[in-house]
This record gives C-alpha cells, sequence and structure tokens, in this order.
C-alpha cells in the first residue's frame, strides 16, 4: 500500500440533489489490483476512498431503487479529487 | 490433516492483536481443522466436480483457454436490440457475470458467510465479508480489521467495531447479529501494509458459529491448488443490499502467498472464503482480498497463516 495515496472524495445523491444515505461505492477498475471493500454512504450521501497509486480509476456508485453509475477519475500522487455522483432512479 | 502442535509465526506472519496479550493468552486451546455443519443444517450436497448446487448457475468448468477463445464475428448481443447497449461491465467481474444469488442462507454452508458491516477509526462505514472458521472466530481480509495508509486523517488502524450477520438475506438475518470490537492480524499487514500478508480474523462474543458451522482450513501444494477448482459466496456491494453471491472457477495460478482467479467479484466481498470442496467438505485455501484487472485475487493459506488460523480459533 502506498504511503501518499491519493483521495476520492463524493457525494451520492438523486438527480433532485438530495443526498443517498448507505450507497455502496466502491473500485472497480484502477492502476493496480484495488482492496475488494465498499465504503457506505453516510447521512450526507458522502464517501472518501484512498486511491493507492497514481493513475486512472472507475468506480461504482449503487444504492437500491436506482441505477448504479461508473464515474471515471484521474488522481495524481497524494491529490485529493473530488466526485459527484448522481443516481438515477 | 494430521494434529501437531503449531508453532507461533514470527516476522511478518507474526499475529497482532487490538486485545491485551493476557486477554488472548487466556483464550487459547486444543482445536482442530475440519468443517462443521452446525446444528440442523440442512446441508446440500455439492457437485463431484466440487462446485456448489446453485439454482441458476450454469458455466461449466473448464480450462482457461477454452474459455478466453477469440469471437468469430463480433455481432452485439441480442439484447441490445430491445433494451439498448449493456451498462459497463466492472473490471472485478470478468467477462460475463457468472455471480447467482443465494437465496437459502439459511442452510450450510451460506449461513458460513457472514456480511460485515464495519466501522473504521474515523466513523466512516463499509462492507465486508468474513467465513467461520470456529465457534466464535471469523476470517477476512486484513484491511477489513486494519486499514493501512489510507491518507484519510483519523482512519488508519484497528476498525471500532464489526456487526457480524451470518447467512443474512437482505434484510433478513436468520441468526441475528453480533458486533465484535477483538479483531486480529498479522506484523505483515498492520506494520507493513503487505499485500502478502493482508488477513485477519474477527472474535466474536458468542458461540454463534457452533449453530451456523464453520469452513475447515488447510494447506496444499501448488500443483494440489493449480488443479482445483475454487469457490466464493459473499456480500457484494453492487448488488441489492445484503444479498449474498456465488461463483466457481478452477484456479489460475498461485504464488508462495497469493491464490489468483478469474471468479467474479465485486467491492464488499473482501474476506471471503476462497474454498475447495473435498469429499463433501468446504475447506479455506484463501482469503479473497482484491479485484484486478485480468484476476481476482486472495491471501493464500500458507502454513504461518493456517498456523494463526489455528490459534485464532481456539
Amino acid at each position: 500500500m502506498s504511503p501518499d495515496p491519493g483521495i476520492i472524495v463524493g457525494v451520492v445523491s438523486d438527480r433532485a440533489g438530495t443526498a443517498v444515505p448507505a450507497a455502496r461505492v466502491s473500485f472497480v477498475r484502477g492502476p493496480t489490483a484495488l482492496p475488494d471493500i465498499a465504503a457506505l454512504t453516510d447521512s450526507r450521501g458522502a464517501f472518501t476512498l484512498s486511491a493507492p497509486t497514481p493513475g486512472d480509476y472507475t468506480i461504482q456508485c449503487v444504492a437500491d431503487g436506482y441505477a448504479p453509475k461508473v464515474i471515471r477519475v484521474s488522481v495524481a500522487r497524494g491529490a485529493r479529487v473530488e466526485v459527484d455522483c448522481r443516481l438515477d432512479s | 490433516m494430521a494434529k501437531s502442535k503449531v508453532r507461533q509465526p514470527t516476522g511478518p506472519d507474526a499475529p497482532v492483536s487490538n486485545q491485551p496479550k493476557e486477554v488472548i493468552e487466556a483464550a487459547t486451546k486444543a482445536v482442530t481443522r475440519p468443517p462443521s455443519e452446525g446444528k440442523d443444517p440442512k446441508t446440500s450436497a455439492p457437485k463431484p466436480d466440487g462446485t456448489e448446487v446453485v439454482s441458476g448457475h450454469r458455466h461449466t468448468i473448464k480450462p482457461l483457454n477454452e474459455i478466453f477463445t477469440a469471437p468469430s464475428s463480433s455481432l452485439p448481443d441480442i439484447g441490445e436490440a430491445s433494451f439498448g447497449p449493456p451498462p459497463k461491465i466492472t473490471e472485478t467481474v470478468h467477462g460475463p457475470d457468472d455471480r447467482v444469488q443465494i437465496s437459502n442462507t439459511s442452510a450450510y454452508p451460506w449461513r458460513a458467510h457472514a456480511s460485515l458491516l464495519i466501522t473504521a477509526a474515523d466513523n466512516s462505514m463499509w462492507i465486508g465479508t468474513g467465513w467461520f472458521i470456529g465457534p466464535h472466530t471469523l476470517m477476512t481480509a486484513g484491511h477489513v480489521v486494519f486499514i493501512k495508509n489510507s491518507g484519510v486523517p483519523g482512519r488508519d488502524g484497528w476498525v471500532k467495531k464489526i456487526q457480524v450477520m451470518p447467512g443474512r438475506n437482505g434484510n433478513a438475518l436468520p441468526y441475528g447479529s453480533v458486533t465484535s470490537s477483538s479483531f486480529r492480524s498479522v506484523l505483515g499487514w498492520t506494520n507493513n501494509g503487505d499485500e502478502n500478508y493482508d488477513y485477519g480474523a474477527i472474535i466474536i462474543p458468542t458461540e454463534l458459529g457452533n449453530t451456523v458451522g464453520w469452513f475447515g482450513f488447510g494447506v496444499w501444494s501448488d500443483a494440489d491448488l493449480k488443479a482445483a477448482v475454487a469457490n466464493i459466496s459473499g456480500y457484494p456491494g453492487d448488488k441489492p443490499a445484503g444479498t449474498q453471491w456465488y461463483d466457481h472457477r478452477q484456479i489460475a495460478s498461485v504464488n508462495s502467498r497469493k491464490v489468483f482467479y478469474d471468479i467474479d467479484t465485486a467491492g464488499g466481498q473482501s474476506g471471503s472464503a476462497v474454498y475447495r470442496i473435498i469429499n463433501g467438505g468446504r475447506y479455506g485455501v484463501a482469503v479473497h482480498a482484491y479485484g484486478g484487472a485480468t484476476t481476482n485475487s486472495g491471501t493464500r493459506i500458507a502454513t504461518p497463516v493456517f498456523n494463526n488460523m489455528v490459534a485464532w480459533k481456539a
């Protein structure tokens, strides 16, 4: 595991902008093998994932009653990247 | 597997815990390694090919070079004619998604897998999977019990607690849930963050494993593992919340510390048992930990891992 990971910070919400708590957010692709653990969004729909190495990542936001959403981000070493995951019901 | 006195591993496999040493020493006693089906198991017998009988699971065990052959044409799936192109297939799911949902999670072996709700040191919440190896011990990934190099202030270190839900099926908890704050891992993970040592255990304050049963576990040669079919069942986050999903495939490759496979998994399945079926018994061979672009992998149950597991289930 890298001692200087990047950070992906995001919010999962619906199309109206209402936060979606307890959504599952996880990596589906990255520059290296990634832990197969999933974050749960908090009451504000927020999550933070660690990107262990620089590169391109694909994350997936899933919540019951919504279509899954896939987001691609590029993360530099030690960088903080913000994403907005809007789910369609 | 012959019984023998296990030696406590040293070096990167030196066991560590968030519990005081006297608490750990007081719990040690002689244990065995075979599986147990628990009480009133209603066990479904596995197939002779070393896989589980699961309704709807259709792909057969073939050598990898027979599975991955170039198509002779580039026609789209017929489904696109009605429904348009499919959503992007997740990369930890390799090729078509072969996972099938387990509906009878109250029966063995499915009830020996547990959905985990993890509260990290910074109160962030995560999901993972664990599997019983004894009356009060579940195996899981090291990164489930101890977060390393997250880069998030306050998140690293032992997690605060884990809610363990054996045989969970959506909102149904046929064996209830139990919360643990007692964990085990090894220095190779907690000190070094070395993925080759990414394994750990959850000690629960009840003997629930006596009811739900547990998996056996063992150490096998490279040749034996590479000829084996591996099974994985767990709680992926890309499926409806709290549902258990299963897949199997022949092991693709191994090294001294890892097992690699093209078994479909997704985030939330960290910690799942990678297991084989021998004479009808389920035996863990690795702890699923990582999703990769072409293969997924788990921490192999090598001899020092085995010795730690024997100690942790005592």
